[in-house]
Parts: structure tokens; sequence; C-alpha cells
């Protein structure tokens, strides 16, 4: 018994210290200093998560210090993966980032994509509110902007097509999105494909009204319901091999941002007020976008994202057909 | 000392050596991504296919078309209002304020009062890039008719010139020199203008637009080959007015 006794005096006291190693653990992983993550941020109602993330103390949680480093546009972004000079792209259009992973494969490596529909409204057909048009058929003979790049200007002219509007039956200008408002109040055009929150913006002051929304889905899918994943948040495939860990655990805080935004729409897109070119006046208005992580995302929610990327590829934007799964992440 | 000339018509080449060489050792050694400098070869091979068959060809004749005709409208403005405003200096100095406020304005700074003005199309360019170059020529018309030389305004006086002689045989020729110096300037600024509105207000077509789309879709050897083409246009325009200078303005710092 003495001896069994010693031992089990021992057992505990080896137990006590262990469990006090144990419960100081977090404490001392606290302590560590946090890992910086150099994030590429362009400013726009679809970074929401880092925003989310990063004002709910989501990043802290898992010990990153993320290093804000803002950039506007895609080349912007593309440009800072490539080099190094960023890790993560909070926000980077599908097809830019898809031309990028031919040029460098795995340069852009999506973790999450952003839906477009009706619902999560993002690209729409906008007519000043005096002009007589109902549909996208009755733009016949308007005068249009177009949000710029390729990519937009393709879509655009891919979505009048399918309305039965050729080339020369409306004129069509790529314009900066900056200018979109401006020239739509002037009454430049009458009317274009534009983005949020242009679209929210103009339709508050009263100088136009959405003709239709969801334009990707309904006809480059063909199904009006399907997603169309036209952005999304890319970590460059240098970052996710050489600090796997960090990788995970930065994917770990944006899932969390993403199950906010999703359950709590309201309250998270009050983080869009400062941290965004979202105007503070229609923050309470402007359309959310359907947030999905990679590692949650079904075979059907696979395919309709490859498929805007085959999209991409039909109108020479991604210069050869290439299969999405290499360039995703399920972290 | 022949042998020396003939060396210095060769120093141009020199810094174009230079740079062809640092640009190779920079892609050779990698110390920039491959993926974003594409090495010389490459982007001289996508610079002549372009040119000759290919939309860069097309897009450099549309800057051209648009920055010829914004300097010549620019000039048409610029030179007898300089003139005006230079011979009557109380007027020049009650404007002063205005020109050199505009002049330090960036005309891309302009665009969107220029797309209210004139919508879009070539009229908002041409007319944005006009309106950069009269500044530019119209500040250096006006100084060089204001710093006529003293002693041949004086001459021509005493010699019973009329004001309208003067103005035209003695301030108009002094202040050629200057004139030529504004136009260089003005043409240069044009194309500036052109290629940033080219880039960024709706555009099909043009060097901006060109180089606009090869970033978007990451073709550098394209985004490179237009770049090149508009530094050899301005810098062709540049030599134009140079040459013109040289055989009109014969008296130039005579």
């Amino acid at each position: 018994m003495g001896i069994d006794g010693k031992s089990t005096r021992r057992q505990l006291m080896a137990g006590l210290a262990g469990l006090t190693a144990a419960a100081a653990l977090p404490a001392a992983a606290q302590d560590k200093p946090a890992d910086k993550v150099k994030v590429g941020v362009f400013p726009l109602s679809s970074s929401l998560p880092y925003f989310v993330a990063l004002e709910r103390g989501f990043f802290k949680e898992v010990n990153i210090d993320p290093e804000t480093i803002k950039l506007m546009g895609g080349p912007a972004n593309v440009a800072a993966l490539i080099t190094n000079q960023i890790e993560v792209s909070v926000v980077l259009v599908m097809l830019e980032g898809m031309n990028a992973n031919v040029k460098k494969p795995g340069v852009a490596t999506y973790i999450s994509a952003n839906s477009q529909t009706k619902t999560w409204q993002m690209e729409q057909f906008v007519v000043r509110t005096d002009f007589k048009a109902e549909t996208i058929k009755d733009l016949k003979g308007a005068k249009l902007m177009t949000a710029p790049g390729p990519a937009n200007f393709n879509t655009a002219k891919a979505v009048l097509a399918k309305n039965g509007l050729k080339d020369g039956d409306y004129s069509i200008d790529q314009l900066d999105m900056g200018q979109h408002i401006n020239v739509m109040k002037a009454g430049t055009f009458d009317g274009g494909y534009t983005l949020e929150p242009q679209a929210t913006i103009m339709r508050k002051m009263g100088i136009a009204r959405t003709l239709e929304a969801g334009l990707i889905s309904k006809y480059i899918l063909g199904d009006e319901a399907a997603n169309s994943y036209a952005a999304g948040c890319a970590l460059s495939a240098d970052f996710i091999a050489g600090r796997p860990d960090v990788a995970k655990r930065f994917a770990t805080a944006w899932g969390k941002a993403i199950a906010y935004i999703n359950t709590q729409p309201n309250e998270a897109r009050k983080y869009l007020a400062k941290n965004t070119l979202t105007p503070d006046d229609v923050v309470d208005d402007v359309p959310m976008l359907g947030y999905a992580m990679v590692k949650d995302m079904s075979p059907k929610q696979m395919d309709e994202w490859q498929k805007l990327v085959d999209f991409g590829t039909e109108i020479g934007v991604v210069p050869e057909k290439i299969d999405i799964k290499k360039f995703v992440a399920a972290l | 000392m022949n042998a020396m000339k003939r060396f210095d018509s060769f120093l141009p080449l020199i810094g174009v050596v230079g740079l062809i060489a640092v640009w190779s050792l920079t892609v050779q050694f990698k110390l920039v991504d491959p993926v974003l400098l594409p090495g010389p070869m490459e982007t001289f091979r996508a610079l002549w296919k372009g040119m000759t068959g290919g939309a860069l060809g097309v897009d450099f004749a549309k800057t051209v078309w648009r920055t010829v005709i914004s300097t010549a409208i620019a000039t048409v403005i610029a030179i007898p209002l300089g003139i005006m405003l230079g011979s009557w200096e109380r007027l020049y100095r009650s404007v002063e304020f205005v020109i050199d406020f505009f002049r330090s304005t960036p005309a891309s700074a302009m665009f969107p009062l220029f797309l209210v003005l004139f919508g879009v199309g070539d009229k908002t360019k041409i007319s944005v890039a006009a309106f950069g170059a009269v500044l530019v020529i119209l500040f250096n018309v006006a100084y060089g008719v204001m710093n006529a030389r003293k002693t041949r305004l004086l001459a021509a006086k005493v010699m019973g010139a009329s004001r309208v002689g003067v103005l035209v045989d003695v301030m108009l020729l002094e202040s050629l020199p200057q004139t030529f110096v504004g136009l260089r300037n003005g043409v240069s600024l044009a194309l500036v203008i052109i290629v940033v509105a080219e880039m960024f207000i709706g555009s099909q077509d043009g060097l901006g637009h060109s180089v606009f789309e090869a970033q978007q879709l990451f073709n550098m050897p394209e985004m490179y080959a237009a770049i090149f083409a508009a530094g050899a246009l301005g810098y062709g325009l540049n030599l134009v007015f140079l040459l013109i200078e040289r055989y009109f303005v014969h008296w130039s710092g005579k």
C-alpha cells in the first residue's frame, strides 16, 4: 500500500503538473507573436469578409496579424501575388485569376468564391430613369457603357447577343467605374452594364433603374438560379506551400467571417462603411453576395464555377481551357 | 577629328544598347518574375507582329490621328491668343492665375467634366488633350512675345515701324523659338493625355486601350510593345517639331 500510495501520489502530482501545463498552453500559444500575412485589399463591397474578420477579431483568434495593402484592380493584385508582395488577395476577379494561373500556375489559388445571382446582385443592366426600356431587348439603338476590362466588355456583349442585339444595334463603350454615376446623371449614356454599389447608388439617387440583374447566371450559365462565381479570395501557391499552418488558420478566420455574413447579413454589411468605397448612406441597401468556402461547395457548385471559367476561355479572356480544381484549395 | 565626329554620331545608341543590356540581364538572372517582364526579343517580336498586320498598327494610327488633331486645335487657339496676351502684358497678368492654375492641374482630373460636356468618343479625348496643350503653348508664346529683345523692339520703333509692323516683324519672329518650345511640350502633353484617356474613358482603340487590355489579360509582351509604340510616337512627334524649328527658325539663339 505504502509503495502503492507513493506511486498514486506521484501519479497524482504528475497528473496535476500535466493539467497545469495543458492549461498554460493556450496562454503560451497566445504569447507567441502573431503571424503576419500580407493581404492585398481592393476596397469593394465584395471584400466584406476581410473587414468582418478584421473587425470582429476572427484573425486575432487564430493569431494572425494581417497587413492591409490597398491595391486597386485585378492586375495590381495579380502582379503583387506573382512577386510575393502579397500572400492573399481578398477579392480577385475569377477570369483574371484563372488567366494569371495559365501564365504562372497556382499564383491565384482560391479558398472561397463569391456567387452573383438575381438574389445576390452584382452585375446588371441599368437604364436612365427616363429611357424607354423595360427589358434588355429594348436597348436597341441605345448608347451604352460597360464596366471596363475585356471580361466585363465581352460579358455585356454576350448578354446583349442572347437578347437578340447584334453589334451595330447599339453602341457600347468601356468606362472606368468611377465615372458610371456621373455620366448617367449627365445623360451621356442611355444605360449600361454596371456593378454594385454603383447600381444601388444610381437607384437611390433616382437617376437610373435596374433592367435585370444576375445576368451571368441566366444568360451565360443558362440557369437563373446558378451560382456565377465571378470573384473570390485567392492565396498564392507559395504562401500555401511555404506556411501551410498560417494559410490554414487564415482560411479558418475567413470561413468564420463568411459564416457570420451568411447568418447575419444586416449586421455584417455595416462593416462596409468606412472600410470600402461604398458611401455610408447606401451601406444598408447594397446587395450581399453568396460567399462560399471551397471546402463547403457541392459538385454542382464546382461545375457552375467551371462553366464560368470555360466561358472566359470562349471569349478569349482565359487563353486556354483549364481545370479549376487545380487552382482551388479546400482549406 | 573626323573619327571623333563619326563616334559622336553613334552616341545616342549607347543609351539604347545600355537599356537593352540591363533589360536582358534582368530577365536572364530573373531579377523580376519572367511573367511580369518578358525579354527584349519577345517584346520586339510582339511589337513587329502588332505593327505589321496586327491590331497594334491600327491602335497606333488612331492615337496619331487623335494627337495630331488635338495639337492642331491647340495651336490654332494658343498662338494668336498667346501673341495677343504677350503683346499686352497687363492683360496677360490679369489672366495669369487662371492659366497657371489650369496648367498645373492634371488633365486627367478634368475627365469627368469633359465627359459630361462632350460625351464619350473622340470628342472628349481630343478636347481634353487640346485643353492641356493650349495652356502650355499659350504660356510659351506669351512669354516669347514678352521677352522679345528690347534692343530690337527699340530699333524697329526708332526706324519708324508701325505697331502692327513691330508685332509681326519683331515680336512674332522673336517669339518663334519659345513658341516651338511650347509646341514640343504641347504635343508631348497631348499624347500623354490621349493615351491616358484611351485607357480610362470609353475607348475601343488607340495605344492606351491596347496597353490597358494587354495589362488586363496579362499579355506582357503585347503590353510592353504598346508602351514602346507610344514612346516611339512621342519621340517622333518631338523630332518632327524640332526639325521644323531648325528649318524655319534658323536664327534661334543668335
